[in-house]
């Protein structure tokens, strides 16, 4: 990129809007893998609350039935040993929809419940195809946005700074890309990765695509185990120091040995305008 | 209000091919003066010893500071070059070639008295046409090379926004219509400028002023974007970078030559000194560094990937208080922390400041007063061989401010002292006063610098770690004083783990492109004294 820019959330929202439209391209089914998952752990230190009842619950081990149970937290000096204990309540498939982990965001809002701002998602990209009903309602982590390596803040203030408008109403980038902590009250699909201290906001064990916005949020992105297995897009300006560019193409040099130009990517897209470059590489089949 | 990325666009959209117009000097006398120069410090490099070396690096920066600032060929040209002093001494000390040389540079020096610098010349004849021309322009140069420029126009200044002196400024800057820039394109060192200026073009027409010989170096205008299918640094060869490149910027070159040579064509060819000094810098003693401006006369050098500690006084900043690694997390407008700690927890006590500097300092400006080139003189003769060691001299004399004002070399500082005639009482204590006396001026000197907190890397983490903690607490004072004043010091409040003060030193700007003694990083040290280390 020729100068700073929010070319990385507009990235983002375009692979947002992409997957609105695919059949499976929400958390629902892997929920409840992931919720097994950590129930197999048995570390104790892991806590789920529900849409609707209150107080949280620590995870509590999977029986041989396949059920996971999760065991209400006592409040204010209750007796944790007292023999009958909580209640315990147990999971499944079925009702894992209704469980989030905590401070993460709900694996999908209540049934009916739009996603906000849905008609600028639709109207997004002419001639796309729609978003799925059943994906506006629920959250997907298939997608992660790298901030800036600023600080999530500073990435969402450039963010929040571009306006979109559909018909009579606005609403800024950073509310269109639903990263949970902006847009804390909706289903988000998004996650996002900061990249000063190299935290994932949640992590669902698989990311498909990561948007690094700026160099060292990309090469922290390249470099994290989150991601091994990720398609990668660094958004980078140009006006930055010699030593950071060329940080950027010694890591370029070193995945040339396990990936090679993709000429035939770069056809199939439109011509950048001027003052952008694309570059793209995939991994090499030798 | 900075630049959007909608009016980059569109003025890339409208300029896809830009122009850059090189116009390039000849002067038969300042050739002759360069070659001297040129030679002088290759001979003097090939010598080895220290004194040889530090003469070679002065007089290599002073070369590269003609080469790519409009410095006016003035008195101060003739003293710069004649501060190697007598010429039989200097015969007598490298020999024939070396003072034959001597000789050339300082007969072109008088020469050049006389003539205006036609680097100036055309400064000032392309920013008058500029201005008559009514285009938006601005000059690209280094901070301390913006004087040089104003002095070209004093009797009709030059406004202040004109100038554009870092990456940062040029990324905030709107798109122009005439960038002015004096000396080749390098990314690094004497004379830098963003890749950018090429790889992201802000403006349609650049006028490049040049010395001849002096070439742009072969990748300025890197883009990694560029490399794919290639070796890094390679020009793209594959279809995929091809293609991506399908919409770049163009750059068409036109060459002017100007100057004094009857025959400008068949003119010999001046060498590339800026290039020659590169290939002789003394790699395997020094490291790469960061320089971080604090104020008008001082910076400090960091090494690549320093934690530095710093106070980012942005109200949404996640983390004022923390560390930030240059070029990458800290940005200018950022406040360094320099921490100057009683450290009772940790061992030597601080040296009480300003004690020892009160009586240098106060028979340095005696000797001033009373006999100024005769201290001079002296110090010359004790092997104080510094540029402008007269405007040194002045530094040294001032009251301690940022830094006690004092020659960066310890045995410089050793030197001064005994010119200066200082040491012990005829009676000292024994016990306490075991080492010269200007061992415990040093030590006070080097405690204002920073010295002290590095004397390991697990306590200065420690130190750090406990100084967030209270930094942190004092956060809504540390804002309100960052707003008021770049530079600032506050108390380190009674019953605390740490005792001492701690200074706050807003970051004025941010350059790569320094290869410098081990000694010298983490250290405040004069603007003056790191241009000699600059690439």
């Amino acid at each position: 990129m020729p100068c700073e820019s929010a070319g990385a959330g507009l990235v983002t929202l375009g692979a947002i809007r992409y997957r609105l439209t695919l059949a499976d391209a929400n958390d629902a089914l892997s929920h409840f893998e992931r919720i097994e998952r950590l129930a197999a752990r048995h570390d104790g230190e892991t806590f789920l609350r529900h849409q609707s009842m209150k107080g949280r619950f620590r995870l509590d081990g999977k029986d041989q039935r396949g059920f996971v149970w999760v065991r209400q937290e006592q409040r204010g000096g209750a007796d944790r040993s007292a023999q009958s204990g909580p209640p315990r309540i147990a999971i499944h498939a079925g009702n894992a929809a209704a469980w989030r982990l905590e401070k993460e965001a709900p694996a999908a809002t209540v049934r009916g419940a739009e996603l906000p701002h849905r008609r600028f998602y639709e109207e997004l990209i002419d001639g796309a195809a729609a978003p799925l009903e059943i994906n506006l309602a629920r959250s997907d982590s298939a997608t992660c946005l790298a901030g800036r390596v600023a600080g999530e803040s500073v990435s969402r203030a450039a963010f929040s700074a571009i306006r979109l408008e559909c018909s009579d109403r606005t609403a800024d980038l950073a509310e269109l890309l639903t990263v949970h902590r902006w847009s804390p009250d909706t289903v988000s699909r998004v996650t996002f990765f900061n990249s000063r201290t190299r935290q994932l906001d949640r992590d669902t064990g698989f990311t498909s695509l990561v948007v690094a916005d700026g160099d060292s949020a990309f090469l922290r992105a390249v470099d994290a185990p989150e991601f091994k297995q990720s398609d990668v897009i660094g958004v980078i300006h140009r006006a930055v120091e010699r030593d950071t560019l060329e940080s950027i193409g010694t890591k370029l040099a070193d995945l040339s040995q396990w990936y090679v130009a993709d000429a035939e990517m770069l056809d199939r897209i439109s011509p950048p305008p001027p003052g952008i470059t694309v570059s793209v590489l995939q991994r090499s089949q030798t | 209000m900075t630049v959007t990325a909608s009016q980059v666009f569109s003025f890339l959209e409208q300029h896809s091919t830009c122009s850059i117009d090189r116009r390039e000097i000849h002067s038969s006398v300042f050739s002759v003066l360069r070659k001297s120069v040129r030679l002088i410090v290759v001979r003097l490099h090939e010598d080895g010893d220290d004194e040889a070396q530090e003469t070679a690096d002065r007089l290599r920066s002073l070369l590269s500071e003609w080469l790519t600032v409009p410095v006016p060929f003035d008195d101060a040209l003739l003293e710069s070059v004649s501060a190697l002093g007598d010429a039989d001494a200097v015969e007598r000390r490298w020999g024939y070639e070396i003072r034959a040389a001597y000789d050339d540079a300082c007969g072109a020096a008088r020469l050049l008295q006389r003539v205006e610098s036609p680097a100036r010349a055309e400064v000032r004849n392309t920013v008058r046409q500029l201005q008559g021309l009514g285009t938006a322009w601005k000059i690209y140069c280094h901070r301390r090379a913006r004087p040089y420029f104003e002095s070209i126009f004093a009797d009709h200044p030059l406004p202040a926004d004109v100038f554009l002196h870092s990456v940062k400024d040029y990324r905030e800057a709107e798109p122009f219509d005439v960038l002015v820039k004096v000396g080749p394109l390098r990314s690094k060192g004497w004379g830098s400028a963003p890749d950018a200026i090429l790889s992201a073009p802000r403006f349609a027409d650049m006028v490049q002023i040049v010395w001849s010989g002096c070439g742009d170096e072969d990748d300025f205008g890197y883009d990694p974007a560029g490399i794919i299918g290639g070796v890094a640094g390679a020009p793209a060869s594959s279809a995929g970078a091809d293609r991506a490149g399908a919409r770049t910027i163009r750059w068409r070159r036109d060459v002017i030559k100007v100057g004094d040579a009857a025959d400008i064509a068949a003119a010999i060819a001046d060498d590339d000194e800026l290039r020659l000094f590169y290939a002789l810098g003394r790699v395997a003693e020094v490291r790469r560094a960061t320089l971080l401006e604090i104020d008008d006369e001082d910076g400090v050098l960091y090494p690549p990937h320093s934690q530095v500690s710093t106070f980012d006084p942005a109200p949404d900043a996640d983390e004022p208080i923390g560390y930030c690694l240059p070029g990458e997390t800290l940005s200018e407008g950022m406040y360094l922390i320099w921490p100057l700690l009683g450290a009772a927890d940790l061992g030597a006590i601080r040296a009480c400041e300003g004690h020892y500097s009160r009586i240098w300092k106060e028979r340095l400006r005696d000797e001033v007063r009373r006999a100024p080139d005769d201290l001079v003189r002296r110090l010359r003769a004790a092997g104080i061989e510094l540029r402008n060691l007269r405007s040194c001299v002045r530094q040294w004399c001032r009251p301690p401010s940022t830094v006690i004002h004092a020659p960066q070399q310890r045995r410089h500082f050793e030197t001064l002292v005994r010119v200066l005639g200082i040491d012990h009482d005829a009676a000292p204590d024994k016990r306490t006063l075991r080492h010269p006396w200007w061992e415990y001026a040093w030590s006070e000197v080097g405690h204002a610098r920073g010295e002290a907190i590095q004397t390991g890397i697990q306590e200065h983490e420690i130190v750090d770690e406990q100084l967030f903690v209270i930094l942190n607490d004092l956060l809504p004072d540390i804002r309100r004083r960052a707003a008021e004043e770049p530079i600032f010091e506050l108390e380190i409040p009674d019953g605390r783990d740490l005792t001492g003060a701690v200074r706050f030193y807003k970051i004025r700007s941010i350059e790569d492109g320094f290869l410098v003694p081990e000694t010298m990083l983490k250290v405040i040290c004069d603007l003056d004294t790191v241009e000699q280390w600059r690439v």
